[in-house]
């Protein structure tokens, strides 16, 4: 098992130093400088011209590559162009809000989904069309628009929950900040749900065909002991696996939702910088969410391998 | 030599009730179920509503009764009326008009990430999963990259650098969601590829590319059209997000994400403006997938059934109770009920499964045996005889849709009537099973330890130490000397022939009187096979158990044999002491098996040489079943079902004509050979 994360972390290095290289290159690309975007139209070639020395942006793309990647490995992802904050400040101050939401999410979608998947596949008949249903509706229902139909009814009609904002867990306490969550947390997983719930479907009609039922029953094991110690086991393997897939479309998700419930979250820092321009905050932005990412994926196939003993060989 | 193609048709299963797992399927039935889906109205509503969403918004200059972006100041935030059909927003612009006009340049960007996901995913995937290698290591490692990047972040960045330009942010989208069509194309590439006639197209010659294009791509092609469709409304779905942070679109136009976000700001004082735009939005979603999920349940999969024993066992109704053979044409098993000698005792079993149209179809038809201690009993004949089934039903396992009926008397208790707690209690603990796959028999998650000490613990309870020795105990009785160390394995770690001996170990943990076997050493190399055929007859003299050996294989039932039912159509057509069958079969099917035999008996070698094939199920004439493939076949033989006819005091046929086939072994015995 120690050898399989070593293994996991050794590939999930050079996987981060790409995405890294990626969201600085990708900078890059912006035709003509960063500094005239940063200033607009009315700036003149001189003012230009010392804002790009100050920012560094006069040196080769490699130095400054080289530069950026220094001293991103110490933590320090250099200045915002418009405020002047240090980046990684920015960006620690804003992660709480995201990744309360997108974690939560993931671990109820997981969990509700594994239920409903259960109980489609063992039950079938009504339950398996019901479940289909709800599932199809879910998915087809823009995290949005089921956003704003939640705060309506919920924050607006019943006031039970409140509408906008975030309370941190560690000043507010555990209630408001849940509070503030259920909301947001409701919306982002109505997609995922379904699509989780569909996948564990299958995962669970398969675990159910396979010979080592017939096995355990065959020795006497009875049918809830199959299905709740056997079946479940076997058919989660999948569905995590998937979660962690689906993990990068939940982050997109949370920014959307970051600005509805205007929680101070990455999602909507990055927003606030892409409209203001503040390219070195989008790109700490993408390093941060991509470090997500990788660190997710790298928990779901520890998880994995601790369900699932091939895993770990492979 | 030309192209070799296999041809894909009739290789279906005899006599499985379900579709096997992994077999190709005959091509031109994906459209073929297409053009069947199109005849379900909720697929013609579904479609019917993509196809209004497109038309109206391609014509919407002509359709919205109202310029999108004509304010009119004194009906702001109005309902719906006649002017206005779904009322104004905050500036008193037609909702309907902006609806009309949103949506086009959102259906017509969302097919950009397909093309290019396509683009990039189809060749690469193909070329990757037919090479292999390096190559294929490379790409995977790319992919596992896109895997990596938060996609709506980086367009979002994108968006910042090439200055909210559309195009080429749908053109970065498609790149990072092409990884799932490259896996898709790759993995149904590396199948092909194994496939027969790819490699026969290999051997004569032909371009790679040529295979690829001519061969693959059709059989990628459902599952590819699938995808793209689910693809195309995941864009859909991504755009509006966009759409509604207020990226890619133009501001100034309306476009239905937007329009939600110019909505939510008036949740308090104009709810209303929330309802079209959302059922809009959710019904051209729903539409989407729908259409994509049914597309993806025409593709062929391996349905299987469940093995999860259902919490009622399910009873065949009295009409189909009585399988297909005539009241009082029936042989009874020849052993008293209660006889301890006599564990086992099987009277006209009948196993039906339920047809799709509701009916019964029996597979195996008025069974009768009886099994003694120390007795191993041979189910013999080619598959589809229903021995497998006859098998499951004594322990109440069968498939998914399957019901028994008839009597199983185990030690003296009608098995039948039980229910499925009160048969958990029978199984491991009086009556166990050995199946035919032995890897896949085990749990894959798993240590053998904790399986057959569960097991162990269930059966005579114990402390962990107690529980501890005894699996090791039983490994040893299977002939595994370094118990210690298999003890620790996973399934996955065993050799299938060391898998087969653990399986043995658990069907004995509970000390079961019988043991059923099913195919026991099918699965295993011959010399493997050898080895356990003689576990399993070691096993049963030292610990007297009753035997029931499921085989198609003549070799293993002169090995281990004892008494022999042979089956064929989901009836026995002979039952006798093994050695009197092999020196004298009386049942034409007896005959022909024997005869497929080889000469030294190679264990292993299977022995479909019978000509012809095994009736299926549906088409079991109401006379003798075997008559269509039997050379002594006479009209006498289709004139009605054929009992079970007593040969010998201890041997029975299901033969009108045992007397002309004793007496043609007499002929070829005496040596007159032409
Ligand atoms: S009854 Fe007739 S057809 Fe049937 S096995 Fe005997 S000889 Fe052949």
């Amino acid at each position: 098992m120690t050898r399989f994360v070593l293994r996991r972390l050794a590939v999930a290095v050079p996987l981060l130093l790409i995405v890294a290289a990626i969201s600085f290159f990708l900078v890059q690309l912006v035709p003509g400088s960063p500094a005239a975007a940063i200033l607009g139209n009315t700036a003149t070639q001189e003012q230009v011209d010392t804002l790009e020395q100050s920012l560094g942006l006069d040196q080769p793309v490699l130095s400054q590559f080289g530069q950026w990647l220094g001293h991103a490995l110490q933590g320090n992802l250099g200045a915002s162009y418009t405020t002047g904050q240090s980046v990684s400040d920015a960006l620690a101050q804003s992660v709480a809000p995201t990744l309360s939401l997108a974690i939560l999410s993931t671990l109820l979608t997981l969990v509700v989904g594994l239920v409903l998947g259960m109980a489609a596949a063992v039950r079938g008949g009504r339950t398996d069309r019901l479940v289909q249903w709800t599932g199809s509706l879910g998915m087809a229902i823009p995290n949005f628009w089921l956003a704003a139909l939640l705060i309506f009814v919920f924050a607006i009609k019943l006031s039970l929950f409140p509408a906008i904002g975030y309370a941190e867990l560690g000043t507010d306490g555990i209630g408001p900040w849940i509070s503030h969550l259920v909301l947001p947390i409701i919306a982002l997983s109505a997609v995922n749900l379904g699509q989780i719930a569909f996948q564990a479907r299958a995962a669970f009609t398969d675990a159910l065909s396979r010979d080592y039922v017939r096995t355990l029953h065959a020795t006497g094991v009875p049918r809830r002991r199959v299905l709740y110690k056997h079946v479940l086991r076997n058919a989660s393997v999948p569905v995590v696996q998937v979660t962690g897939l689906t993990f990068i479309f939940t982050l997109g998700g949370v920014v959307v939702l970051e600005l509805i419930f205007t929680l101070p979250g990455m999602g909507n820092l990055m927003l606030r910088s892409v409209q203001n321009h503040d390219f070195s905050v989008v790109q700490g932005g993408v390093l941060y969410f991509s470090l997500v990412v990788v660190l997710v994926n790298l928990v779901i196939d520890v998880a994995t391998a601790a369900l699932d003993p091939r895993v770990r060989v492979r | 030599m030309t192209t070799a193609t296999v041809p894909a048709h009739g290789t279906q299963g005899v006599g499985e009730p379900l579709a096997q797992p992994g077999r190709p399927r005959p091509r031109g039935s994906f459209a073929t179920a297409i053009r069947d889906a199109l005849h379900r109205p909720a697929i013609l509503i579904a479609l019917g509503w993509v196809v209004l969403v497109v038309v109206s918004s391609v014509l919407a200059g002509v359709l919205a009764p109202h310029d999108p972006l004509a304010q009119d100041l004194d009906n702001r935030l109005a309902g719906p009326s006649a002017t206005y059909w779904l009322g104004t927003d905050e500036l008193g612009r037609d909702l309907l008009s902006r609806i009309l006009h949103g949506g086009g340049v959102l259906l017509l960007a969302a097919l950009i990430p397909v093309v290019v996901a396509y683009l990039l995913g189809v060749p690469i995937g193909m070329f990757v999963g037919y090479v292999g290698g390096r190559a294929d290591a490379l790409a995977d490692f790319v992919v596992n990259v896109l895997f990596a990047i938060p996609a709506l972040v980086v367009v979002l960045a994108v968006s910042v650098v090439t200055d909210n330009n559309l195009p080429f942010m749908t053109v970065v989208f498609g790149v990072i969601v092409s990884g799932g069509i490259f896996r898709l194309v790759r993995a149904s590439t590396q199948a092909s590829r194994d496939l027969l006639y790819v490699d026969a197209a290999r051997v004569s010659g032909v371009s790679r590319w040529t295979i690829l294009l001519r061969h693959i791509l059709p059989n990628v092609l459902g599952p590819l059209i699938v995808q793209g469709f689910l693809l195309y409304s995941g864009a859909f779905l991504f755009l509006t997000s966009l759409s509604f942070l207020g990226l890619g679109f133009d501001p100034q136009q309306p476009s239905w994400g937007q329009l939600v976000f110019d909505a939510s700001a008036h949740l308090d004082d104009d709810p209303w403006l929330m309802v079209p735009i959302g059922l809009v939005l959710i019904a051209t979603v729903a539409a989407l997938n729908y259409l994509g999920n049914s597309l993806l349940a025409t593709l062929p999969t391996a349905r299987r059934a469940r093995l999860l024993t259902p919490p009622r066992r399910p009873v065949l109704p009295p009409e189909a109770a009585a399988g297909t053979v005539p009241e009082g044409r029936r042989t009874p098993a020849a052993a008293e009920p209660a006889d301890t000698d006599v564990p086992l005792v099987v009277e006209d079993l009948v196993v039906s499964f339920r047809t799709p149209e509701g009916g019964w179809q029996p597979v195996v038809d008025g069974v009768s045996f009886a099994v003694h201690r120390g007795e191993t009993l041979c189910l013999v004949g080619e598959s589809g005889c229903g021995k497998t089934m006859t098998a499951l039903a004594t322990l109440g396992l069968l498939p998914e849709g399957g019901a028994a009926a008839g009597s199983v008397r185990l030690a003296g208790r009608e098995l039948l009537d039980l229910s499925e707690r009160e048969m958990a209690q029978v199984r491991g603990s009086q009556i166990a099973l050995i199946s035919q796959e032995p890897m896949g028999a085990l749990d894959p998650c798993f240590s053998v330890r904790s399986q057959l000490g569960d097991v162990v613990k269930l059966h005579r309870g114990g402390s962990r130490a107690e529980v501890r020795r005894r699996v090791h105990e039983l490994l040893r009785l299977v002939g595994i000397p370094n118990a210690e160390s298999v003890a620790k394995s996973f399934p996955h770690q065993l050799s299938g022939g060391m898998a087969q001996r653990v399986c043995i170990a658990l069907a004995l943990a509970g000390e079961p009187s019988v043991l059923v076997a099913d195919e026991p050493t099918t699965a295993l190399d011959p010399t493997i096979q050898a080895e356990i055929l003689d576990l399993l007859r070691s096993l049963q003299e030292t610990l007297g158990l009753a035997l029931v050996l499921v085989t198609h294989d003549l070799g293993v039932v002169a090995d281990i044999g004892d008494v022999a039912a042979v089956m064929y159509a989901g009836q026995v057509v002979e039952l006798a002491p093994v050695d009197e069958l092999l020196a004298a079969p009386r049942h034409p099917y007896s005959q022909g098996l024997l005869d497929a035999m080889p000469e030294d008996a190679v264990r292993g070698v299977p022995l479909p040489t019978v000509a012809g094939m095994v009736p299926l199920p549906k088409d079991w004439p109401g006379w003798c079943r075997f008559a269509a493939r039997c050379p002594l076949a006479v009209d006498a033989c289709r004139e009605g079902p054929v009992p079970l006819l007593a040969v010998q005091a201890d041997r029975t046929s299901r033969c009108i004509r045992t007397d002309e086939l004793a007496r043609s072994q007499e002929l070829a015995t005496t040596g007159v050979t032409p």
